[in-house]
């Protein structure tokens, strides 16, 4: 027997209709009133005619590579770990991936490493000068000399981000650094502004990444960042310096509105390969 | 044990980042803030997987830390929605049933000739939790139950908010049709 309903029952059936969920009487009985009343039915069409326009217009997208690349890179990390131990253990870190057996002998010979590749005479110091390209290159002095220690000693991406993301108001960037190992990090608070630093190590080299809240630094008076290096970053997405000294490089970039700058004492090419994953050589 | 866990995490998780990427693009309107709240999820999902009780609706846990992230980051800078004018849309309805119009023609007639940034707009200015609904269910292709879960509301709640973001998005978008003079009707 056939049921018979309303304007007001059709209004409420209309949407589960359209989504399928209706009781297969009702749905007969909807139809039924559909084709006898006409704002009922012109009401029916509207609604999968505005439905219909969001789905052809509102297409789903493939999340981007380089996202999906970006969080794997910080949830994997492998390679780098491995590559990592070494320094961790300079460090006095545990380290996650490190043989205990094996930690006692490794942190001695990277010992030597490490103070081997100690360069007491390199530095760029100059009077600090609110310039964020200054800071990076005295902090950069401070951490070859050994004067600027990791807070945290970790070779886990994760583990340095949530660290770092506790104690800053912005978000933390982990560049790819495929080549690079992560030591540890610390922070370092000036003019009220706290600025992430990431230390890497890539082959007895140390790589230094600091991260500051662009927010502030772009109108900011007491810290900042020049106009010609914000030109540049506008114009081509980095400022990059060398020749400073042999082989130091310093690429500054924004991410969002993370200010990022990368230091080492390495070829410009490998240090933009790491931080852009472009092909490395 | 950490690569148990990441492999765990990949195995499970990361499949899933296709439909928080959608969903964090249609709330946020901006492909650099979509891919800041799905790095943001993944890092919190990961940090807290032990919480994760295995067996259970992992895109919905997945999605439920998102949407508090996008709560927590964006609910205050929300734009107020767009002044629907009802009486207009009251006197659209009066004149189909007036004229005679063939509800068939209706569709192609309104909505074919409507933009992508009308739908965008349109939907952009759906209060959050009826947009919520709206992108799982008519873009995401989601059930009704499974919404409840995402949403963490019951499946009658996850109806109404349907209902009613349906109804808010269609009259925008006649609302624009009318603008764009695809419809008849009273002028604004």
């Amino acid at each position: 027997m056939d049921i018979d309903i309303t304007c007001i029952e059709a209004l409420e059936y209309l949407n589960d209709s359209i989504d399928g969920q209706l009781d297969p009487s009702l749905e007969r009985a909807l139809r039924a009133h559909l084709s006898k009343c006409r704002l009922c039915d012109a009401e029916n069409a509207l609604t999968i005619g505005a439905r219909a326009s969001v789905r052809r217009h509102m297409k789903r997208v493939d999340t981007p590579a380089v996202l999906r690349r970006r969080i794997l890179a910080s949830l994997a990390p492998d390679i780098p770990a491995r590559r990592a131990a070494g320094f961790s253990g300079v460090f006095g870190v545990t380290g996650w991936r490190v043989p205990l057996a094996l930690g006692g002998a490794l942190a001695i010979a990277l010992l030597t490493l490490f103070v081997v590749n100690r360069k007491p005479g390199h530095t760029h110091t100059r009077p600090p000068d609110g310039s964020v390209v200054t800071e990076s290159f005295n902090r950069f002095d401070e951490v070859i000399d050994g004067r600027l220690q990791p807070d945290i000693r970790s070779d886990n991406p994760l583990v340095v981000q949530k660290y770092l993301e506790e104690r800053v108001h912005f978000l933390v960037r982990m560049p790819p650094m495929r080549q690079f190992s992560l030591v540890g990090a610390n922070l370092n608070t000036a003019e009220n502004e706290t600025t992430a630093q990431l230390i890497y190590e890539y082959h007895g080299q140390y790589v230094y990444v600091s991260q500051d809240d662009a927010r502030k630094l772009i109108h900011g008076t007491r810290r900042f960042i020049p106009a010609p290096v914000l030109a540049a970053i506008n114009a081509s997405g980095f400022y990059t310096t060398t020749g400073r000294l042999t082989d130091c490089t310093m690429a500054m970039w924004l991410a969002d509105s993370t200010l990022c700058t990368a230091i080492a004492d390495i070829k410009p090419d490998l240090l933009l390969a790491n931080i852009t994953e472009a092909q490395i050589p | 044990m950490d690569h148990q866990k990441n492999k765990e995490f990949e195995q499970e998780a990361v499949p899933h980042m296709d439909i928080l990427y959608n969903y964090a693009l249609r709330m946020t309107s901006s492909p650099d803030d979509a891919a800041d709240l799905v790095q943001e999820t993944y890092l919190k999902a990961f940090r807290f997987w032990d919480k994760y009780e295995k067996g259970t609706n992992i895109r919905a846990w997945l999605f439920r830390i998102l949407k508090n992230s996008f709560i927590n980051k964006y609910r205050k800078e929300t734009k107020e929605p767009e002044t629907v004018d009802y009486d207009d849309i009251q006197n659209f309805y009066n004149s189909i049933k007036a004229d005679s119009v063939d509800p068939n023609d209706l569709q192609a007639k309104i909505f074919g000739g409507l933009l992508e940034d009308d739908v965008a707009r349109a939907l952009e200015a759906l209060p959050e939790e009826f947009r919520t609904v709206v992108i799982l269910c008519d873009i995401e292709g989601l059930s009704y139950e499974e919404i409840a879960e995402f949403v963490d509301c019951p499946i009658g709640t996850v109806r109404s908010r349907l209902h009613r973001g349906r109804k808010i998005l269609r009259d925008m978008l006649l609302n624009y049709a009318r603008r764009h003079g695809f419809v008849d009707g009273p002028g604004d």
